[in-house]
């Protein structure tokens, strides 16, 4: 299924039996019930499913913003579900890219600071002065490349939704992680924007070799990834050959 | 380095926090500035304790004193050696001053606290010369109680007038004589000299005729609020805020009783029989303490001594040092142990425990209203801790996409801290500015706020200061900072807290 040659045989991320429930007043609902997926390195997955079928959870469970209840995620090699809150931090900050919805860039902070954050984040203030210039100018050629640079001093209220979106991927992308986690990045953003998104996503999963994990119900987005999954009742549903998903 | 940069960007953004900083600042001006006036009520109250008495205060415990002053006054130079540079015999004991002001013949009696001094050794043991109100005698206290000059011309045409007084109420002449001490007095008899009788003419000032007991009168300093009373009306710049009563030249009488436990005129040991004596004022005393100014009297030793029978005695001896700092605890040791100064006899302090009771007092007050003044600012510190729970909650979202991007709890709780830091930092120098302001300009500032409410909010007949004073003191003003500071930092470690332990994936679901 996939078109991509570096593809490796054995399984980059993996999740086994993964358990989700969230308690809202007296009721439990059960969100994730025992899913099971395997992502190659270098491949893009996306993920379908209707509003409310836990596409979000999932990703943030597989992020490591949230706990599953029961089950693992393995990470190249390494079991991450049971990491120290430390380790963690360091690996969303290091490996792992996140792109929202809602973009959540910090309103107090110009495009250029949003997009420098993770770099802050992961130095102290004394090693951020040492690797300033650096970082700048490794911002400063995303922004080139997403086509942002006269908006680099711009505070995101200031923007567009795709312009949000797209320093949004900047920032996720600036210290280089090895896995992109995408909720509805097209969710927000008019019909051109979407497209400009899809396409920037497709060209950095075949460029870079960057290995994509994105939750979207838009079908038509959904269709540029290598492989699509439906997330319903719990679990995840493979496509069938003939393009549809088992009733 | 993105706990600094946000922090920063909140402290720029969020006018809510202005509100703390406000607070912070008023809290930390109050604070600065009750200091400084406090401190500068204390160090003059101080002073002027400390110039009333001398460094060290050698009283007998008995109302008759010791015998033999010169001789004391001599040891104590022997016993502390160089260390001393003044000692000045007294003796105080209560009395009743008698008056009347002119135009009224209306007598008037209050008590006094009467002290007979040497002045001119009193000056060198203490700041005495300096609260007197004539310039001559600051200059040269040691004359304060000769009545010469225009005192001598004012005091004789006082007793000429009241000897005419006592010859009409006898009705040796008939009719009420002018008062001499009307302010046209001379011109009055210039301008009607035959409405006046030859009577009225005043004798020939030098030398007065006066009888004979009275040749040579007895000065007398009398506390300045005994003398002269505040206008009403004054206004702090008017030159002439005081009304005087009495003025240097005039005439009271002084009872006081003999001294006690002393054997009487016959040999036995009689009970303390009343003296009396006219004196002339010589001066008046202003130390602008009101409790001073109200009660206090001083004569010449040797008026005191032939007073009260107590012929070659004194109560106290005041003693100055050289360096009160270096000395005062050896100055008391030595003359505590020495067998001239038994302390059965004698009580042997130093200024500051002789008024102890006062200058802890003060200190005590101070101290409680630190500490009310510190809850003020704790309530502004409460005040932060509501607002940044605010903040912390409207930024829930942000928390979470920080931590997504792997912020750590230490870095989103560093981040809240150093918000806190920031506030109390900007609230603290602006605070700082404004106490030392209000500090340096206090005085134009009551004016300002006394002529906008028409109300005088510091009472000058209280205290006589015409200014109030302050006293600025750097380390006051750090640690008030530091207090401040201390507080907004604590007050938002529950916050950040709480914003360290968000949960990330409910905190970015957050709307």
């Amino acid at each position: 299924m996939s078109n991509n040659d570096q593809v490796a045989s054995r399984p980059w991320i993996e999740a086994r039996d993964l358990y989700k429930s969230y308690r809202k007043g007296r009721h439990e609902i059960a969100v994730l019930r025992g899913v099971n997926l395997a992502v190659a390195r270098g491949e893009f997955v996306a993920i379908v499913g209707a509003s409310g079928s836990g596409k979000s959870t999932l990703l943030h469970v597989l992020g490591t913003l949230d706990d599953p209840d029961r089950g693992e995620i393995w990470f190249g090699g390494r079991r991450i579900d049971r990491l120290s809150t430390r380790d963690k931090d360091r690996l969303r900050n290091q490996e792992i890219g996140f792109v929202f919805q809602f973009y959540h860039l910090l309103p107090e902070l110009c495009l250029l600071e949003n997009v420098l954050m993770p770099v802050m984040i992961r130095t102290w203030t004394m090693g951020w002065w040492l690797r300033r210039w650096g970082a700048r100018q490794q911002a400063w050629q995303w922004l080139k490349r997403l086509g942002l640079t006269d908006r680099a001093r711009s505070r995101p209220k200031e923007l567009s939704g795709g312009e949000m979106q797209r320093a949004a991927i900047a920032r996720a992308l600036i210290n280089h992680p090895k896995l992109l986690l995408a909720d509805e990045p097209t969710g927000n953003l008019d019909a051109q924007s979407a497209q400009d998104i899809a396409e920037l996503l497709r060209d950095l999963n075949r460029q870079e070799g960057l290995t994509i994990i994105m939750v979207t119900h838009n079908w038509e987005l959904a269709q540029r990834a290598d492989r699509v999954l439906r997330l319903a009742e719990g679990k995840l549903i493979p496509l069938l050959s003939n393009g549809t998903f088992p009733e | 380095m993105y706990k600094w940069l946000l922090a920063w960007r909140y402290l720029r953004t969020r006018y809510l926090a202005l509100a703390s900083i406000i607070s912070v600042m008023l809290g930390v001006a109050t604070l600065i500035v009750v200091n400084s006036v406090m401190a500068g009520f204390a160090s003059k109250l101080r002073d002027r304790l400390r110039g009333l008495l001398s460094d060290i205060i050698i009283e007998h415990r008995s109302d008759s004193g010791f015998w033999g002053v010169e001789h004391k006054v001599q040891q104590v130079y022997e016993i502390l050696g160089d260390c001393v540079e003044a000692v000045s015999p007294a003796i105080e004991t209560f009395g009743i001053l008698q008056y009347s002001y002119p135009h009224s013949r209306e007598v008037i009696s209050r008590p006094v606290l009467v002290i007979g001094i040497e002045p001119g050794s009193r000056a060198r043991a203490g700041q005495f010369a300096q609260y007197l109100y004539r310039a001559e005698n600051r200059i040269q206290p040691e004359r304060c109680f000769e009545v010469r000059g225009d005192i001598a011309l004012r005091f004789g045409r006082v007793m000429e007038y009241w000897r005419l007084l006592q010859e009409r109420r006898r009705g040796v002449k008939p009719g009420f004589p002018l008062s001499p001490l009307e302010p046209n007095f001379d011109s009055r008899l210039g301008r009607n000299p035959g409405e006046l009788s030859s009577e009225h003419e005043l004798p020939t000032p030098e030398p007065p005729q006066l009888p004979p007991e009275l040749r040579e009168p007895a000065g007398i300093i009398l506390g300045y609020s005994i003398a002269t009373y505040r206008r009403p009306d004054a206004h702090v710049s008017d030159a002439e805020k005081d009304i005087f009563l009495l003025r240097p030249g005039d005439r009271v009488t002084l009872m006081l009783l003999t001294a006690f436990d002393l054997p009487g005129h016959d040999g036995t040991q009689g009970l303390p029989r009343p003296m009396e004596d006219t004196f002339a004022i010589t001066d008046l005393f202003r130390s602008e303490m009101s409790e001073y100014d109200a009660r206090l009297v001083f004569i010449h030793l040797r008026d005191m001594q032939r007073l009260r029978g107590m012929t070659n005695r004194a109560k106290s001896l005041y003693v100055k040092l050289r360096d009160y700092e270096r000395d005062a605890h050896e100055a008391i040791r030595l003359l505590s142990t020495s067998e001239a100064f038994p302390p059965h006899s004698f009580l042997v302090q130093t200024w500051e425990e002789r008024q102890g009771s006062l200058l802890a007092a003060i200190a005590i007050e101070r101290g409680i209203l630190n500490v009310l003044l510190f809850l003020i600012i704790a309530v502004a510190g409460f005040g932060i801790l509501a607002i940044f729970y605010t903040i912390v909650v409207e930024k829930t979202r942000d928390i979470g996409i920080l931590k997504a991007l792997g912020a750590s709890h230490g870095g989103i709780c560093g981040l809240f801290l150093g918000y806190g830091l920031f506030l109390g930092l900007v609230g603290a120098g602006l605070g700082t500015a404004c106490g030392i302001g209000i500090t340096v300009y206090i005085n134009e500032i009551e004016q300002l706020l006394a002529k906008w409410t028409g109300q005088e909010v510091f009472n000058r007949s209280v205290y006589y200061f015409d200014q109030i004073p302050t006293d600025l003191q750097l380390g006051m003003v750090l640690s008030v900072n530091a207090g401040a500071i201390l507080i907004a930092v604590l007050a938002s470690v529950y916050p950040a807290l709480r914003a360290a332990l968000l949960h990330p994936a409910r905190a970015v679901r957050w709307e």
